[in-house]
């Protein structure tokens, strides 16, 4: 087709032409743009008068509280929750299959959705640029802290915007879970914000961690945006994509690049600080890949597998690791896991105390995560690999936790955790809440340990036809490829695949 | 794809829903130009067909070949090719009737020039150049199924598949898509449609297929399903006065059987295996003073065809039921 471009929106993805048309006439975009203007039109009013009649009691703070407040409540709350419909107004008006049918994949619908509305909240952020300059007139403004300040919410902003359209394909419980996670920890992280930005606009000195080098902050900062924030639009895409579509690589891909970082930080003994908060952030989204792994109902397809196969035996045992379903899940857990553990020991300067509680940490997570998967496969199979009925069992959990740490901090008495030996997955959530010595450390990770090899080679057994169907799927596919000349058994698929080096 | 082969190719298609075989591995051609009727009750299997066809879904097994491209191997391909109108269109709020396929032609890749001479070519074929600025939210069926139409049309496809495109508009509005149909099939693009209104298919398709529980139960065209190939006819008569003479005359001649009686005549069966019997019947009926101002062979509907051969796959496929047993 001839590419013949006239007009400004054929450089821009279809996708986002139609979001920004649509988004621009909705109601609550007009209204949030009216109310905003009349509302900084009132606020400068008010406090002209103010100054006015006693420029020597005026207070430059209460006036930049106000409009900080407003700011923030557009761009990090109204704008982002906008995203939490993206994809599930689409699914109910059933046009998602259409577009699919046309030269857009789940990803670009997905990128021009979240584009659109980090569009409209830039929109806004323009749009209050003339009040900010007039806050300059009445004195004690630093202009560039403002524009940094503004940046910085629109950073927040797409970071949140990029979780809403990230849950947006989800069912109303995971959209419910989101909200209430959001209510408890972002909204009073926004008033720890807007708190600061009370007394003074000079909000980027203050977000600093000691001895890190603020330049090397600010990159990582900048590369772990970006690793979120591409994680959660393709969790998003990931649920709108065809069957045949596998964005797990690509998820995966993303959690174990934070890692390389970090890895790469505490092989490099730059900062010790920056390896430890990366591989936190690290072990953070390997947790998100492997819980959402093991509630995923998706199919193995042999377009999935057509992907790993023909480029050497290696590859296609790693391959494994990169499928939908809960099984591939489980063997990514736990070579997550493993390697977690392998940055755990070799981060700069750490207590060899610290890193024996970190292991117990991610040991006593891995067994919490992989408990309803072994529950299901014993009992209940249908809800085997269902999201609600997993994280249901990781809020018993915490629930368990939290109780028997509130009860026993209101006798005065410290936790027996050591009864929590014999059943180590809520352990973790009581290590998140109490320290805990030593010896008790050793016991645990024995513990934790045993219960993970327990778990695993469970699962392996029962996971076994899986296994089975997925070498006879990679033969299939080799044949395919043209690399077998005829199919043959399944017995054989294993041994052939052996052979395929 | 090589002259004189199927634009589309079905072989051995089988899907399966949990324990629900819902296509039982089905064949079938559809020839470059040809518009194709596909008919069957509800979850008999039809939408599930086409949604394989257009690349929406995925076979348990067999093969699906459409403009020479297989189905699930190259469905970019394929896309390029099938234009699919879905049984339920979506509607988009704030989005007015230009801009809905101003994003369709522009995620189909035109651009500039070219795309608003594309839209203009559809909104004008559809009749939908007077809508241009109306919000699709407020559009009626008619138009909104008009809206889903051309929009399927944007891309120039060779194969349309089309699921229950004149479900719920009103006879207008069917009239004014048959005929638009019509168009598509003279300018040689192949039509693969399906709906629940067979008399309308039967006069659109040059063959129809008829599906039930997931099989293919007869592939031809309306009139070797009309057809009645049985040795009965069934014969409406109707007489100038009472007709209680008639009835009489049909009790006492061989080969007539009364099915329905009338206000001014009756509903009968005559079975004979000589083409020229009914004109002779209807000669000995004039012949004996019975005044006969109507004597027709009633064609069978396309409904009822229908309804017949499901009942004839039945009794087919039934198995005897079991002998009553004393416990």
């Amino acid at each position: 087709m001839k590419k013949d471009r006239e007009d400004f929106p054929d450089l821009l993805s279809p996708m986002l032409v139609k979001e920004l048309r649509q988004g621009m006439r909705t109601k609550i975009f007009v209204t949030a743009f009216v109310v905003l203007q009349v509302l900084m039109v009132i606020m400068m009013s008010l406090n002209a008068l103010d100054y006015a009649s006693n420029p020597d009691g005026f207070r430059i703070q209460e006036l930049n509280g106000w409009f900080w407040s407003l700011c923030g409540l557009l761009l990090l709350v109204v704008m982002p929750l906008r995203g939490i419909v993206a994809l599930s107004n689409e699914e109910k008006a059933k046009t998602l299959e259409l577009i699919f049918l046309t030269r857009l994949t789940s990803w670009r619908i997905v990128l021009g959705k979240w584009a659109s509305l980090m569009f409209q909240s830039l929109l806004f952020a323009l749009a209050v640029l003339p009040y900010a300059v007039l806050r300059y007139f009445f004195g004690n403004v630093n202009l560039v802290d403002d524009l940094l300040l503004l940046a910085l919410m629109l950073w927040m902003s797409s970071l949140i915007t990029a979780a809403a359209v990230g849950v947006s394909g989800f069912s109303g419980f995971i959209k419910g879970a989101f909200l209430v996670l959001g209510a408890i920890f972002a909204l009073p992280a926004g008033g720890i914000l807007i708190g600061m930005l009370y007394g003074s606009g000079a909000v980027l000195g203050s977000v600093r961690v000691g001895g890190t080098s603020e330049a090397a902050f600010w990159i990582l900062v900048v590369l772990d945006s970006l690793i979120a924030g591409l994680y959660l639009l393709e969790l998003a895409a990931a649920q709108i994509a065809p069957d045949a579509e596998n964005h797990i690589l690509r998820k995966r891909g993303l959690a174990l690049t934070a890692l390389v970082v970090g890895a790469g930080l505490a092989f490099l003994k730059m900062d010790k600080e920056l390896a430890y908060l990366q591989f936190v952030f690290s072990a953070g989204m390997l947790g998100l890949c492997s819980m959402e792994a093991l509630c995923s109902r998706r199919p193995v397809m042999l377009a999935h597998v057509e992907r790993f196969v023909g480029r050497g035996w290696l590859v296609t045992r790693l391959g494994r690791l990169f499928y939908p379903g809960a099984y591939s899940g489980m063997a990514f857990t736990l070579v997550a896991g493993i390697l977690l553990l392998l940055v755990l020991v070799t981060l700069p300067g750490l207590d060899s105390i610290y890193v024996l509680r970190g292991g117990v940490f991610i040991l006593t997570f891995m067994t919490a995560l992989l408990t309803p998967l072994v529950i299901f496969s014993l009992v209940m199979k249908k809800w085997r690999q269902s999201p609600a009925p997993f994280f249901i069992v990781q809020v018993i959990f915490m629930v368990v936790a939290i109780f028997a740490y509130a009860s026993a901090s209101i006798t005065n008495q410290r936790f027996p955790i050591e009864a929590m030996l014999f059943f180590p997955p809520p352990a973790f959530w009581i290590l998140m809440f109490q320290g805990i010595r030593e010896e008790e450390l050793i016991l645990f990770a024995i513990s934790a340990g045993a219960a993970l090899v327990l778990f695993f080679s469970f699962l392996l057994i029962s996971s076994r036809p899986f296994w089975r169907h997925l070498g006879e799927m990679e033969v299939q596919a080799l044949t395919r490829r043209g690399r077998v000349v005829s199919l043959p058994s399944s017995e054989d698929g294993a041994r052939l695949l052996g052979e395929e080096k | 794809m090589i002259d004189g082969d199927a634009m589309i190719e079905v072989v051995g298609l089988t899907r399966s829903f949990e324990n629900v075989r819902a296509v039982d591995g089905i064949s079938f051609r559809v020839m470059p130009g040809q518009v194709v009727g596909f008919i069957g009750a509800n979850g008999a299997g039809k939408t599930t067909t086409m949604r394989m066809l257009v690349t929406l879904d995925a076979p348990d097994s067999g093969s699906l070949r459409l403009a020479g491209w297989d189905v699930t191997e190259h469905p970019e391909e394929v896309r390029r090719r099938v234009g699919w109108m879905p049984d339920h269109y979506g509607v988009y709020q704030n989005v007015s009737v230009f801009d809905y396929l101003d994003f369709y032609a522009r995620a189909y890749g035109y651009s500039g020039e070219d795309r608003r001479k594309r839209v203009n070519e559809v909104m004008g074929f559809a009749d939908l150049t007077p809508l241009a600025d109306r919000p699709m939210s407020g559009l009626s069926k008619g138009m909104g199924q008009r809206l889903c139409f051309g929009r399927t049309l944007l891309h120039d496809p060779d194969v349309l598949i089309l699921d229950e495109p004149a479900a719920g508009l009103d006879p207008k509005a069917r009239i004014e898509f048959k005929n638009l149909v019509r168009l598509l099939a003279e300018k040689g693009k192949t039509i693969f449609i399906s709906s629940h209104i067979l008399s309308e298919l039967g006069e659109m398709c040059d063959s129809l297929l008829f599906i039930d529980a997931g099989k293919i139960v007869h592939h031809g065209s309306a009139e070797s399903l009309t057809r009645d190939e049985s040795a009965t006819a069934v014969v409406e008569i109707r007489v100038l006065g009472s007709p209680q003479n008639l009835e009489n005359w049909l009790s006492v001649n061989a080969g007539w059987k009364l099915l329905d009686r009338r206000r001014d005549g009756v509903l009968a069966e005559f079975q004979s295996d000589q083409a020229g019997d009914l004109a002779l019947q209807l000669r000995r009926l004039i012949g004996e003073g019975i005044e006969v101002i109507d004597f027709h062979r009633r064609e069978k509907r396309l409904e009822e065809a229908f309804v017949e051969l499901l009942r004839k796959e039945h009794q087919r496929n039934d198995p005897p039921p079991f002998p009553k047993t004393e416990l």
